[in-house]
């Protein structure tokens, strides 16, 4: 019965390739393409200053994105947290602190190797939290400092 | 109404060879504007998808990926004139494929050329099939392939191309249980970090923007269902990408449909999907026809009665 409904599926070739894609997720080059599948009430974006605050051109200085890094450091500090059965949101200040100072250790290396003009000083890398309030901008942003080398 | 959905089905447009040469050198371009100048990954601490088949941190040493690179142009072109494609197009989608696991496997997967690997790999199994598998009466061709082969590895890269749509429509409604549209407006809080993470990229370099740019969030944030009203058609498109396999007509509606959608998301969210914008243009669009159409109606319109 299953044989003939799929023989009468008008896409049938369409409709494995969309299965196997749902059902493998992210497994490189299969993919769900899950980019801004939903929207929570809270966002937030990573960036990288030098010591004094001033911002650092992550494409220049590191040949690589800020999006990018949010992703790297979400994913060190997961791989800290998850073995004693926690999550990102209820990492500790040092959890996060390790987890970022590991990013900025790599972002050098690897920003070395693509030729991008690596700062030899103190880098600091920081999260900002953005919500939606009743402002004129309409934005709230909180800054918090992840970690410094 | 019942005729129309009958005819609803699958379709292997018969290309023009000159069209499929346009298609495969246009991939061609794209996938070696798509494959890095350097690899500068020396590990995959966190092996994704081939790379957990296999270790590819060999590509991360200059004198393995330099020269391997240096060979992609050439394979690449000969797949474009159609020379052995099981073998130059399988060169340029296994690197690119590579290259692209490798850079997944560092704690961080980026989305900019997964599409472009399945549209190369999936043409490859077109040509592969015909190779094991010729149709009746057709010869056996690794050196050069028969023109209905190459219209089968078209029809592959469309298929897969509609395939990522209609899964990306799908996933937007698995992931938010169904409230995507519902959710839209804070859709305003992403541009928000879209725009920020422009700007910290590219802080003071030559052209970089001026401000963290909240214009655009505000209005959204302002106009819910303006917003709902212009982001849920691109729902719909990518859940009707499947229409693009009836035909030409609705390839190219349905390509310039979803192209109007990333030009959209690249305006208001300062987000471009560069490989996905292309292979709408080559695939779907198919603007070298395009052309063709128009010339033959202005012929035909300027001819005497």
């Amino acid at each position: 019965m299953l044989g003939a409904l799929w023989k009468r599926l008008p896409f049938v070739r369409l409709t494995a390739a969309v299965v196997l894609l749902l059902a493998a997720g992210e497994q490189f080059p299969l993919t769900r393409l899950p980019m801004y599948s939903t929207f929570d009430p809270v966002a937030d974006y990573y960036y990288l200053a030098d010591a004094a605050g001033r911002p650092l051109a992550c494409e220049k200085y590191f040949g690589t994105s800020t999006a990018n890094v949010k992703k790297l450091y979400r994913t060190r500090l997961r791989e800290l947290v998850v073995p004693r059965g926690a999550s990102e949101a209820t990492a500790t200040p040092v959890e996060r602190r390790h987890a970022g100072e590991a990013l900025l250790d790599e972002l050098r290396a690897t920003g070395a190797r693509r030729g991008a003009a690596v700062p030899t000083g103190t880098v600091r890398l920081l999260r900002v939290e953005v919500r939606r309030v009743a402002t004129v901008e309409g934005f709230a942003r909180i800054e918090e400092l992840l970690a410094e080398k | 109404m019942k005729r129309w959905l009958q005819s609803l089905r699958e379709t292997t447009v018969g290309h023009a060879p000159w069209e499929m040469y346009v298609m495969r050198a246009l991939l061609a371009w794209l996938m070696w504007r798509m494959l890095p100048a350097v690899v500068p990954f020396t590990a995959q601490p966190y092996p994704n998808g081939l790379a957990r088949l296999a270790d590819l941190t060999w590509l991360g040493d200059p004198a393995v990926f330099a020269p391997l690179r240096a060979l992609a142009p050439i394979a690449l072109g000969l797949y474009a004139i159609g020379v052995a494609p099981l073998l130059t197009l399988g060169y340029g989608a296994a690197l690119l494929t590579a290259v692209g696991a490798l850079e997944n496997s560092q704690g961080s997967i980026g989305h900019h050329l997964q599409l472009l690997c399945l549209v190369a790999l999936a043409q490859w199994l077109a040509y592969a099939t015909a190779a094991v598998r010729p149709a009746p009466g057709a010869p056996r061709g690794f050196a050069w392939a028969p023109t209905d082969t190459h219209r089968r590895a078209v029809q592959a890269a469309k298929l897969m191309i509609a395939a990522a749509y209609v899964t990306s429509g799908w996933t937007k409604l698995i992931a938010s249980k169904g409230r995507w549209i519902a959710q839209l407006p804070d859709i305003s809080l992403q541009l928000v970090k879209t725009h920020a993470n422009v700007y910290y990229d590219q802080y003071g370099m030559p052209g970089a923007p001026v401000t963290l740019g909240t214009d655009w969030p505000r209005l959204i944030a302002e106009h819910p269902w303006l917003t709902r009203l212009a982001f849920t058609p691109g729902l719909l498109l990518e859940l009707g990408a499947v229409l693009a396999l009836t035909g030409r007509r609705a390839a190219c509606a349905v390509g310039l449909g979803l192209l109007a959608m990333h030009l959209l998301a690249r305006t208001v969210m300062e987000l471009g999907f560069f490989a996905h914008e292309w292979l709408l243009v080559i695939f779907f669009i198919n603007v070298p026809w395009l052309v063709c159409v128009g010339l033959k109606r202005c012929r035909s319109d300027a001819a005497p009665p």
